[in-house]
């Protein structure tokens, strides 16, 4: 299936949780935060969570702001 | 100065951005001494832990922006994201209505300010130097409201200190800090004589040419400026009266 990554188009396999998202990035999850179609996903819940078809993920991360 | 239950030593919180490199971000901490410093979320790059690194070492308090949103579902989740990372109920809240301008919208800002509360923020939202908007903000439970100085970023000032002192004069018991416009030294110090807790900046130093110098100009201001209030300055009349007596002048009998 394919899901937008952070506004890339991204092919993962079916019935992938976030959690496995998270590991094929290879990011140490302390440092990153998740939304799935504009909602917020917990860190607790990212083993819980399935992606689906079209899913729009966003993966953030700290940054310099003001 | 009071952020809700914490007390800060220091009355000036520093942006993060815009420096040209770290290491000149953080002897810029360390000169200006703040203990609290904004950070952003933005999507992950290839090191997401490079700059929470950076972060680490200042030793400050983090409070998290949501700088770029442009309504109220956008801001609490992106709070809610902060809060997930940083570990912190303290939100620097922006919801922006004019891209020109950057100014903040009053409806999405009361309404997200209101939302946050409830999931157990504590918000610090930017705002205008709107009398009717700063007391709506502190009416739906904000303890700090941060009005505009000027736009963000450029460096004006105080371009109506009149609106800013009728929020002080009206909010005695709110943590008022001015977030944006500040560009110079004096404007710091003049947010500190309108009876102001404190300044939240970033531009001002970290696009100055010697950054670490001019945090440290900053902090001396702001610090002038307080114990100059300490010391009881005189109160303003609108007759001119002289310094030198009048009594034994020269040619007069």
């Amino acid at each position: 299936m394919k899901i937008i990554l952070n506004g890339k188009s991204r092919k993962v396999d079916s019935d992938q949780k976030v959690n496995d998202l998270i590991g094929l990035l290879k990011i140490d999850s302390k440092f990153i935060a998740v939304a799935v179609n504009g909602e917020f996903i917990s860190k607790k819940d990212y083993s819980k969570i399935f992606l689906h078809d079209g899913d729009v993920v966003e993966v953030v991360s700290p940054h310099p702001g003001g | 100065m009071q952020i809700y239950d914490i007390k800060l030593k220091n009355n000036i919180i520093l942006g993060s951005s815009k420096y040209p490199s770290p290491n000149v971000f953080l002897k810029c901490v360390k000169n200006i001494k703040t203990e609290m410093i904004t950070v952003a979320l933005r999507k992950i790059g290839d090191k997401p832990e490079k700059f929470y690194k950076t972060l680490a070492k200042t030793n400050c308090k983090i409070l998290p922006n949501t700088a770029g949103c442009f309504n109220v579902k956008e801001a609490v989740n992106t709070a809610l994201m902060c809060r997930d990372i940083f570990e912190t109920d303290f939100i620097k809240l922006e919801v922006i209505e004019n891209e020109k301008n950057l100014a903040p919208s009053v409806r999405g800002t009361i309404k997200a300010s209101e939302t946050l509360i409830k999931l157990g923020f504590k918000v610090l939202p930017y705002a205008t130097d709107d009398i009717k908007f700063a007391k709506r903000l502190v009416e739906v439970g904000c303890k700090v409201v941060m009005p505009w100085g000027s736009p963000i970023g450029t460096g004006q000032g105080l371009v109506n200190t009149n609106k800013l002192k009728l929020i002080r004069k009206s909010l005695p018991d709110t943590t008022l800090i001015v977030d944006a416009g500040i560009g110079r030294v004096s404007h710091a110090c003049q947010v500190i004589e309108l009876g102001y807790d404190g300044i939240l900046l970033n531009s001002a130093v970290a696009l100055s040419k010697n950054p670490p110098k001019f945090a440290e100009s900053i902090y001396n201001g702001v610090n002038s400026a307080i114990e100059s209030i300490k010391a009881g300055p005189i109160s303003v009349s609108k007759k001119p009266i002289a310094s030198t007596t009048s009594k034994g002048i020269a040619f007069r009998k």
